[in-house]
């Protein structure tokens, strides 16, 4: 079969310094463009444009200038799509995913309504999709607003990252619990074989991670007293400084996915979410059993409350990305003058 | 003097006129305006002034492959562009004769031939 040829396969022709620049170059828009095809789009250029220079010995320095920082950052701001742009196609992505989910769950009222349950569910399934695809990305904004300012105190408070997931995981589960228990009674299994699968499930997965993971080395991340200049760093900086003060290009890359692993394994919360519904369907359970008195009632909460987190599970990601995009290229404005990025100054200098 | 501000200010209608020399790509303009004393501002500027003027519609773009492989963008001249250039090149004149007249100023000759 014929292999599609991609710049990456024609960078390999790049040697020398030309292979220095394009290396910086895209170690920078590696870190700070979430966009692929943009950023594939403006390395594919600037392979072309050095492999020319290369092949006309023209030097580096004279297509590139002697601030490899200024280069990186300008190319990144000429090919990065406008603000509006990148919004629009944020929050059309998790649109698209908020109504497939609203229309699988449509899909569950409607049978529950044939099924002869309460038509309460319906109703409330059918206006609360206009409700929630639309209000909660309100909610949701104002969710990551409120996870990045904690972010912002709890990091510069101690020096160190700290994980949103003690936020995102708990409100995630809460979201999966509830949307398993609404219609738990329509299952056509017991209660207690289900809770077992779950927790089955959720075990094997956890194994899993434990075991493909256990060798991973864990990233130490530098103080602030480190790198004092620099206010806004957190890991893809940290990754980044890393790889431009390792020498040898295969440490470089061992450093970025030694990253890329430990991100991976940080979203893995599916089978904490697992068993947390393993067990609130137990302490469900042993409720239900103790009050019956306001069902219909605190259905139609749970109802609300399960749109309302489908709503957050389609959008949450989005604003918590694109805080996160946002700090990475600030820190990265401040920390291009980085050494190792003034190497070609240096080449252009001695040569 | 800040010199390369001055080139920087005229670098988008430079490029402007060598593309409306003939269909052309990034390293060939690079090469010129290299040749015509720009070579100390270019730095990373290229890239984007080519990107902004293609957003801008003042220049088209068609890919080709080019000799060592990864695909080329050959920038052409738009209507627009010409119109633009135009519009720049009367203005350049208007606007490097008064700037002459101040500089090595007809008032100074004349102040110098009346002392």
């Amino acid at each position: 079969m014929k292999k599609t040829l991609t710049y990456e396969d024609f960078a390999t022709q790049l040697t020398g310094d030309y292979q220095e620049a394009f290396g910086q170059l895209r170690e920078y828009f590696n870190t700070c463009c979430f966009d692929s095809k943009t950023r594939d789009t403006c390395l594919g250029d600037m392979v072309e444009l050095l492999l020319s220079a290369q092949n006309n010995e023209t030097p580096v320095y004279q297509v590139v200038g002697e601030d490899m920082g200024a280069f990186c950052r300008e190319t990144f701001r000429a090919a990065q799509p406008s603000f509006g742009r990148s919004l629009w196609m944020a929050l059309a992505s998790s649109a698209r995913l908020a109504v497939f989910i609203a229309i699988l769950s449509l899909y569950a009222a409607v049978v529950a309504l044939i099924c002869g349950d309460s038509i309460l569910a319906g109703s409330l399934s059918g206006g609360l999709i206009l409700l929630v695809t639309g209000g909660s990305m309100v909610f949701d904004m104002l969710l990551g607003l409120i996870q990045k300012w904690i972010w912002d105190r709890k990091k510069t408070a101690d020096g160190k990252l700290t994980d949103m997931t003690f936020i995102r995981l708990p409100t995630k589960v809460l979201a999966i619990i509830l949307i398993f228990l609404l219609p738990r009674q329509w299952w056509p299994i017991p209660t207690w074989l289900a809770i077992v699968l779950l927790l089955g499930y959720g075990g094997v997965i956890l194994l899993a991670d434990h075991v493909l993971h256990k060798n991973d080395s864990v990233e130490t991340i530098p103080m602030p007293a480190d790198y004092e200049k620099n206010k806004s760093w957190d890991n893809c900086i940290c990754v980044l400084r890393k790889a431009a003060e390792e020498t040898d290009a295969d440490m470089t890359a061992e450093a970025r996915r030694r990253f890329v692993r430990g991100a991976l394994r940080r979203r893995t919360v599916l089978p904490w979410i697992v068993i947390g519904v393993a067990v609130a369907l137990t302490v469900w359970s042993i409720l239900q059993t103790l009050t019956g008195l306001y069902q219909e009632f605190l259905r139609f909460i749970l109802y609300a409350q399960l749109w309302l987190c489908i709503g957050y599970l389609c959008l949450g990601d989005y604003a918590l990305f694109w805080g996160r995009f946002r700090r990475e290229f600030e820190a990265l404005e401040a920390d291009i003058t980085d050494e190792s990025l003034l190497r070609l100054g240096r080449l252009k200098n001695e040569g | 003097m800040e010199e390369s501000q001055l080139l920087r200010g005229v670098l988008e209608q430079c490029v402007l006129a060598i593309v409306a020399r003939g269909e052309t790509y990034g390293y060939e303009i690079l090469t010129r305006l290299s040749d015509n004393g720009f070579e100390n501002i270019l730095e990373g500027t290229l890239y984007p002034v080519l990107t902004r003027l293609n957003k801008r519609g003042l220049l088209s773009c068609r890919t080709v492959k080019s000799p060592y492989g990864p695909l080329r963008k050959l920038y052409a001249m738009t209507p627009a562009g010409e119109e633009e250039l135009k519009t720049f090149r009367t203005f350049y004149r208007g606007f490097t004769a008064s700037t002459e007249k101040i500089l090595f100023g007809e008032d100074d000759h004349e102040k110098d031939a009346d002392l």
